[in-house]
């Protein structure tokens, strides 16, 4: 039997957080759950503990991804075989884990991740999140020939090997999306990408709204893709791996 | 008189550091560069011709352009090594934070399971 983790990176989530641990435990209980707070000044604590929830609690805010990097090393120490990344806010929904599950399972892949794009939802898509996407997609098709409809999704399924070496990794981007599915795929790893729904979140803000939080995201992902291609090319300049549709 | 002051500047430098290093507030690693600045600026002080000759031989008309130029490259190489040194604390700060938390995480647990017995 596989032991699968499911991490939800918390930051003030005092509203959504019940929602979504409910949504787990009814629709996908054959899993652990494990909570980082990422410092929350609201009552999320508070409810994790009274749902009694297993919990992380770091000492000073790292951002979403110092808090994921916490529960995969977690996941690494405990020996769980799959981590299951899900948000606290409830855009995710846990009667899709299965559908990843199943996925990477059957095709033995390294990640599946959770697309939007895949099939049409009615999942409401903000003009820049689709442009973003869409730019990003197109990267990742010129750099591995790799089609990737959803690459900022962050509902993804992990096996030990990929959550092992994110969870050692020097650098761990801020914003782990298309930069690090672009390292994955040119170091050959196998990514599949499967249609989920997905829900708009109903409390508190997305961590890209505004003007210029997106242009600076953008640009930060823009460089750190060519950090990793240039790094990649030094490293092998024979122009070997990349990996085939 | 203005050489004898930035001489005695120099010297200034270099026993502040020292004392520094001495009460364990600046390492001794690090100290080793201020030390040199100290030096140079020391030496460029009581021999200031030499800035006249090095120029001389680079092919540059106007000396003290050469003193601002050493100046900048010491002054950038510091900030260089200053954000070399935070990126590599920072992220030895966050694994250590990582493991504090799952430690945590595991005696709340192991006192939870010992209130249980």
């Amino acid at each position: 039997m596989d032991r699968i983790l499911i991490v939800i990176p918390v930051y003030n989530e005092e509203k959504n957080i019940r929602r979504v641990i409910l949504d787990i435990q009814k629709n996908f209980n054959s899993a652990d759950i494990i909570a980082v707070n990422d410092m929350s000044t609201d009552n999320t604590v508070k409810e994790l503990d009274a749902m009694g929830i297993n919990h992380l609690d770091l000492p000073f805010n790292m951002g979403y991804a110092g808090a994921l990097q916490a529960g995969l090393k977690y996941a690494t120490r405990n020996g769980y075989n799959f981590v299951v990344q899900f948000d606290g806010d409830g855009q995710h929904l846990a009667k899709e884990i299965g559908k990843l599950y199943k996925q990477i399972t059957t095709n033995k892949s390294d990640i599946v991740i959770g697309s939007r794009f895949k099939i049409n939802t009615d999942y409401p898509h903000p003009l820049f999140r689709k442009i973003g996407s869409w730019i990003f997609s197109l990267l990742i098709r010129l750099t591995c020939r790799k089609k990737i409809t959803d690459p900022t999704s962050g509902f993804q399924i992990l096996s030990r090997r990929v959550f092992t070496e994110y969870s050692e990794m020097f650098n761990y981007p801020q914003f782990p999306d298309a930069n690090l599915i672009i390292k994955m795929l040119l170091h050959e790893y196998k990514i599949e990408e499967i249609p989920v729904e997905m829900r708009k979140r109903e409390h508190g803000e997305s961590m890209h709204t505004g003007l210029i939080a997106p242009m600076k995201y953008m640009i930060k992902i823009f460089y750190s893709i060519l950090i990793i291609i240039l790094t990649f090319k030094f490293n092998n300049p024979k122009g070997e791996g990349g990996s085939d549709v | 008189m203005y050489r004898i002051f930035f001489a005695f500047f120099g010297i200034a430098a270099i026993l502040y550091i020292f004392i520094k290093v001495k009460k364990n507030k600046f390492s001794e690693s690090r100290s080793i560069f201020w030390v040199l600045g100290g030096i140079a600026i020391f030496f460029l002080s009581i021999f200031p011709k030499t800035i006249d000759k090095i120029s001389a031989v680079l092919g540059i008309n106007h000396p003290p352009s050469l003193l601002f130029l050493l100046a900048s490259i010491f002054i950038i190489y510091s900030i260089f090594k200053l954000e070399e040194e935070i990126t590599i604390t920072k992220e030895q700060l966050k694994d250590l934070a990582h493991k504090n938390a799952i430690l945590e995480n595991k005696l709340i647990k192991q006192s939870n399971n010992e209130k249980n017995k």
